[in-house]
């Protein structure tokens, strides 16, 4: 099966720095001291009024590259794609002009109804075949790549007869979109399906081209006692960076070179101060691996 | 029928607890966690479209309240900025509500607040000539709406937290008239008499100013209808006003 021409750019959007997660919390900081930072990933759906986040973040898309990161597009419901929401995510687009926008590999909304989460998709033909029509129609819309992220998992889902790293790669040949590696995400799912997460990670990386993965994103998690006994990890958002995820995070950059990437925070958000100074931590890894290929080690 | 659609179907029917739900998905233990994240989701969706609600009622009964209504009306958005219209009136029938008879105009409040808060600012109306005034425009987000209880005041009591402010509410039925729009600031929120509340609501309407000014005239009065639209309309921080009169179409 040929690659469709979106897929042969190969040419990574982003500035490949460490960048920020960028929250309404902090908007008046940046819109009143414009601080170093190379490019800010933002939530769509925060911004989907006329209200004053969306005026705010226009203000910053001024002097900033923005990543826009979504989680409505229900890329893998087997309802056609809703138009209406379509039509409004374009306008932010066509509004931002982000560099890079992105959502996940998973579903939200079936029959009209739509929840607020990430829930998981069996890596079947079928499921593959809905994600592959689906994506097509948001690259369409859009006209753009658009960046997928492999999500959490708490569960095996039935009827799953392909590896995530197998059922991604064939949904990059199928649409030439593009991936957003989520290394927490990566942890999480492996350590809750009982996998070992760098086999995963190379699993991954044996079947996705470096050149169609443009950001990385790295996150805290937490576990979460359940009723039945046992726990799970959750990706909470909510913590530093572990740092077995630091360690996946380190062999992907070492293969991949390095990426552009930011670290996650949706709950107990620090200070921006505390974010930048995470970013730093970022760039030294992405720093080493630019070195690194430069004086040809690795 | 598609195995992927009816597998979609069960996860949403498992997720809200609906009849029906696959027995097996349903007692899956990773199924806790996606009912906690929606149910958290939609808490804290819902908890900023109706602060004052959720603070009358307490974060128990809003749970609930919240976990009650995602069953009955499902969120059909992604944006959910966009969900909870129907809100207020699930309110007023939950088991608990119906000693509170002002939770419904309370909710209504909260959500209009809310909503004319997402709207575009610093956007205007056409020009509307006011024959022997001059020239009048209003913000295209201005939204007029009755209520029941003096929900305005019950919410500057609630914000404040003021102990003596609560007791001394007066949550007793009275009709109250009020005007939302969007400033820089947020939504602005006044209070009106009925004479210049059904004036700037025909206004607003699109009736035309000499209509408006006729019909308020013939309802209410002429003396009341002017004393109205002079003080409380032309004076007020939402109208742009000017004494030049828009030259016609010829």
């Amino acid at each position: 099966m040929t690659r469709s021409p979106r897929a042969l750019t190969g040419q990574r959007p982003i500035p490949v720095t460490a960048g920020i997660g960028l929250r309404p919390a902090h908007y008046d900081r940046v819109m009143r001291e414009r601080p170093a930072v190379a490019w800010f990933e933002v939530h769509a759906e925060n911004h989907m009024t006329a209200g004053h986040l969306a005026t705010s973040l226009q203000d910053i898309a001024a002097d900033y590259p923005l990543s826009l990161h979504a989680v409505g597009l229900s890329l893998g419901s087997t309802s056609c794609a809703d138009d209406s929401h379509l039509s409004r995510f374009r306008a932010l687009v066509n509004m931002l002009r982000p560099v890079l926008v992105s959502d996940h590999l998973s579903w939200s909304a079936v029959d009209g109804v739509h929840l607020p989460d990430l829930l998981p998709l069996p890596y079947s033909e079928e499921a593959l075949g809905v994600i592959v029509r689906n994506i097509h129609t948001v690259q369409d819309r859009l006209r753009r790549r658009l960046y997928v992220e492999n999500p959490s998992r708490y569960m095996p889902v039935p009827n799953s007869t392909m590896s995530e790293g197998e059922f991604l790669s064939e949904v990059v040949l199928r649409t030439g979109c593009g991936i957003l590696l989520d290394v927490n995400n990566l942890y999480v799912t492996a350590v809750n399906m009982g996998a070992s997460p760098l086999a995963t990670l190379d699993d991954f990386l044996f079947r996705i081209s470096p050149a169609d993965i443009a950001e990385i994103h790295l996150a805290g998690h937490t576990s979460v006692p359940l009723r039945s006994g046992g726990s799970l990890l959750v990706d909470h958002h909510g913590g530093d960076v572990c740092a077995e995820v630091w360690a996946i995070f380190e062999a992907a950059i070492a293969h991949l070179g390095p990426v552009a990437t930011v670290v996650e925070w949706d709950t107990h958000l620090p200070s921006f101060d505390a974010l930048q100074a995470q970013a730093a931590s970022v760039q030294s890894v992405l720093s080493l691996a630019r070195k690194a290929r430069h004086v040809g080690v690795g | 029928m598609s195995g992927l659609v009816e597998y979609q179907r069960q996860w949403i029917a498992a997720l809200l607890g609906l009849p029906g739900t696959d027995f097996e998905l349903a007692a899956h233990p990773a199924i806790e966690i996606h009912r906690r994240t929606v149910l958290s989701a939609l808490t804290n969706a819902l908890a900023l479209s109706f602060p004052t609600v959720e603070k009358l009622t307490g974060p128990e009964y809003f749970e609930q309240l919240v976990r009650e209504f995602a069953r009955r009306c499902p969120p059909r958005t992604a944006v959910l900025y966009d969900y909870g219209a129907e809100l207020p009136d699930f309110l007023a029938s939950f088991p608990g509500a119906g000693g509170y008879p002002y939770f419904r105009d309370m909710a209504r409040f909260d959500w209009l607040v809310d909503q004319t808060g997402h709207s575009a600012p610093d956007r205007w109306s056409d020009v509307q000539a006011i024959p022997g005034y001059g020239s009048l425009r209003l913000p295209t987000s201005l939204t007029c709406a009755r209520f029941d209880h003096a929900v305005d005041l019950i919410r500057d009591a609630v914000e404040c937290e003021h102990e003596a402010g609560l007791a001394g509410l007066d949550v007793r039925a009275n009709p109250r008239w009020l005007v939302f729009w969007r400033t820089s600031a947020g939504t602005s929120v006044k209070a009106l008499s009925g004479t210049a509340w059904h004036l700037l609501n025909d206004l607003a309407g699109g009736l035309g100013g000499t209509s408006a000014l006729e019909r308020a005239m013939r309802v209410c009065g002429t003396a009341r209808a002017v004393h109205a639209f002079a003080l409380e309309i032309l004076r007020s921080s939402f109208a742009r006003f000017t004494h030049e009169i828009p030259a016609s179409d010829e």
